[in-house]
């Protein structure tokens, strides 16, 4: 850290006392200092010098430097801080200077001598005035600041500064704090590698806190300097990075969405942004409406317009930062569940079901509405060789359900399923015409009835079959208009595995022959070996060798 | 079955029918219709063939080539779902994929045939 760090520290430390302490512990040494620390430590003070390069005391490379050391360690001499200081700094004096008035020799040190040869070929410093009355330390618990009149020498970091003596007791008020401020200043230069690592943490840390606006720096020629904080927008060039990653995210998302050419799709995306950058920008998604709308409102929204789970993830993800204002699938689920259990949404059923009053007609707008704009598709169904069997011949009226169609009967295929669920558990019947696009979405289903139902058993799936198999009766005999022909309808009975097999009869989902098309057996045990060898095995994949079932078996 | 039942299901019979004869319909059918008119749901239909394709593979690789490299392809198959396909398995349902994951699966079905005939040589197919 240099000087003008120190000073700009203490030019915006107002609360310096606080730190005293901290700073005393860190042990300055100066020059004067050294010298008076070897005049109080050996008797004979030819043994150890003041370099003027470092300002540090160094015990000379001697015989009796090195008895000196021996005695300090074997403790034949009583050893002080002072004492153990010295004994860690032996070094060779490469330029003799002078010997103060304290009688101890300065000169330059070895490694400061080789460190700058123009120092080293320069004349030494005159030798300074010392302040006697000053007691001989090492530490700030007293730290004299008398007898830095002197100029300093040029290749030392002293500022050149005129001071009085001050004895500096920590947290002793403004005039204390000042001088200490000083102090530390003026001998900044001889403290050691940690201890600058320290105070430059110290002051790094004090100036990241505070961050002050000013700092006026007073350097050494009294000149004062201020540096003010100045702002310099980055938009411009940070900006255009933000839009190539934003652009980035929204190939990404996009690529996700639709299973397109990567190429074609950055291509799509480019040039919307650039017309969108043409156009001066869209705000597509305004940030401040969507933080304010409430997380009730925006399941109001989802449960209106049937947006899933998945579906809301991804619009999060594709509005990217604008889109953290939305609430997360886990708020809105706690949202729902809170809603559920308020007194003026809760649920109440009287046990009766609610159903379409005819179906028939619901399904046969259906089919009009799917003629009328084209989107009726033609489901052919497949013979043993896998090609579709040509419809041509009219529908003219069954008159049992049960009786099945020609093959070459025109035809329309209509779904019926079941499915129970919903907060209170009901079973909800779905119709749905299989001639268009996309059957299986709710959007192009018919919610036939829903029944409340805790369980979906043979029982409770009686009384709705009270309910819905006459109407598929019905449907069945007669069949629909398709752009003015009458059609046969081929029912097909669709869902969940527990849901067809007991609506066929089974008396649940793992008895002994569970397949709806054939008789095979579940497995082997050690008494059906007869039974498997006539009905078959569903253990052998492919080779089950079951019996068909026929409509005979329901009969 | 369904005249059989009129009155209540297999246990309600004075005399109840063998398993030859009820094959396993012992209530009264609530509709008549073709076996062959009964489908389950797409969802659940992509749930379980998308699974057992997968398992299929690492059958197919212990079948012909052992169980060290069957390890291996099945390794191989979880880094190319998630690192190529891109779809992780769900935390619940077992660790299943979801239908919109099956549908991915089945969109990049040509990564996980690549990997598989790196393992299986196309020729033991014809064998």
């Amino acid at each position: 850290m240099p000087p003008k760090t120190l000073a700009t520290f203490c030019s915006t430390w107002p609360s310096f006392s606080v730190v005293v302490d901290v700073l005393a512990t860190v042990c300055l040494r100066h020059s004067e200092a050294s010298s008076r620390l070897i005049a109080l430590a050996l008797q004979d003070k030819s043994l150890a010098f003041v370099c003027y390069g470092c300002s540090r005391a160094c015990v000379r490379v001697s015989r009796g430097a090195e008895r000196w050391t021996s005695a300090v360690s074997a403790g034949v001499i009583q050893a002080n801080d002072d004492t153990n200081w010295l004994v860690g700094r032996v070094r060779r004096c490469s330029k003799r200077a002078f010997v103060d008035t304290v009688g101890v020799s300065w000169g330059l040190c070895r490694p400061c001598y080789a460190s700058s040869p123009a120092r080293a070929r320069a004349a030494p410093p005159p030798p300074p005035q010392m302040c006697e009355a000053a007691p001989p330390s090492n530490g700030w618990r007293a730290v004299s600041v008398c007898g830095v009149q002197e100029a300093p020498a040029e290749h030392t970091l002293f500022f050149e500064q005129r001071l009085p003596s001050v004895n500096i007791a920590p947290r002793a008020g403004i005039v204390a704090m000042t001088a200490a401020l000083r102090a530390a200043r003026l001998s900044y230069a001889s403290l050691e590698g940690p201890q600058v690592a320290e105070v430059a943490q110290l002051v790094k840390k004090h100036l990241t806190g505070t961050r002050p606006d000013e700092i006026v720096v007073t350097f050494a020629n009294g000149r004062r300097r201020k540096y003010a904080r100045v702002y310099r927008p980055a938009k411009d060039k940070f900006g255009p990075r933000q839009v190539r990653r934003r652009a980035a995210l929204a190939a990404t998302t996009i690529g996700r969405l639709f299973a397109i050419d990567p190429g074609m799709l950055a291509a799509s995306m480019a040039d919307a942004a650039r017309r969108a950058q043409a156009s001066g920008g869209i705000a597509v998604a305004p940030a401040a409406v969507l933080a304010a709308l409430p997380v009730r409102l925006q399941n109001q929204f989802l449960m209106d317009n049937g947006v899933s789970g998945s579906l809301w993830r991804r619009f999060r993800l594709l509005l990217g930062p604008i889109g953290a204002d939305l609430a997360t699938g886990q708020t809105l689920r706690a949202d729902r569940r809170a809603a559920e259990a308020e007194l003026r949404n809760a649920a109440t059923t009287n046990g009766e079901g609610a159903f379409l009053v005819a179906p028939r007609v619901a399904l046969q707008s259906m089919i009009d509405d799917l003629v009328a704009t084209e989107q009726f598709v033609e489901r052919f169904e497949r013979g043993a060789d896998g090609a579709d069997i040509a419809t041509a011949s009219p529908f003219l009226g069954h008159p049992s359900p049960t009786e099945m169609r020609a093959a070459d009967v025109r035809c329309v295929q209509v779904c019926f399923g079941l499915d129970k669920g919903g907060a209170q558990s009901t079973t909800k019947a779905v119709l749905s015409c299989v001639n268009q696009e996309r059957p299986c979405s709710r959007g192009n289903t018919l919610l036939y009835g829903v029944f409340p139902a805790a369980e979906d058993d043979h029982a409770a799936l009686s009384a709705m079959a009270d309910v819905y198999v006459p109407d598929l009766d019905t449907l069945r005999m007669g069949g629909v208009d398709v752009d003015g022909v009458r059609r046969a309808v081929q029912l097909i009975l669709t869902g969940d595995y527990q849901f067809t097999t007991t609506w066929c009869g089974h008396l649940g989902v793992s008895r002994k022959m569970p397949c709806q098309r054939c008789t095979a057996m579940m497995r082997l045990t050690k008494t059906n070996g007869e039974l498997i060898a006539i009905y078959g095995n569903m253990q052998n994949g492919s080779r089950a060798g079951g019996k068909p079932r026929t409509i005979d078996h329901f009969k | 079955m369904a005249d059989a039942y009129a009155d209540g299901g297999n246990d309600t019979l004075s005399t109840p029918l063998t398993l030859e004869e009820h094959l396993s319909i012992e209530n009264r059918p609530l509709l008549i219709i073709d076996p062959s008119h009964i489908a389950p749901m797409p969802l659940h239909l992509t749930l379980g063939i998308s699974v057992y394709l997968l398992r299929l593979g690492i059958e197919a690789v212990y079948f012909w080539c052992g169980r060290v490299p069957a390890a291996t392809y099945a390794e191989n198959l979880a880094n190319t779902l998630r690192q190529s396909v891109g779809v992780a398995p769900t935390p619940y349902f077992n660790g299943a994929f979801e239908g919109r994951q099956c549908q991915k699966i089945g969109q990049r079905l040509s990564m996980v045939c690549e990997l598989l005939a790196a393992f299986v040589p196309a020729a033991l197919s014809k064998n």
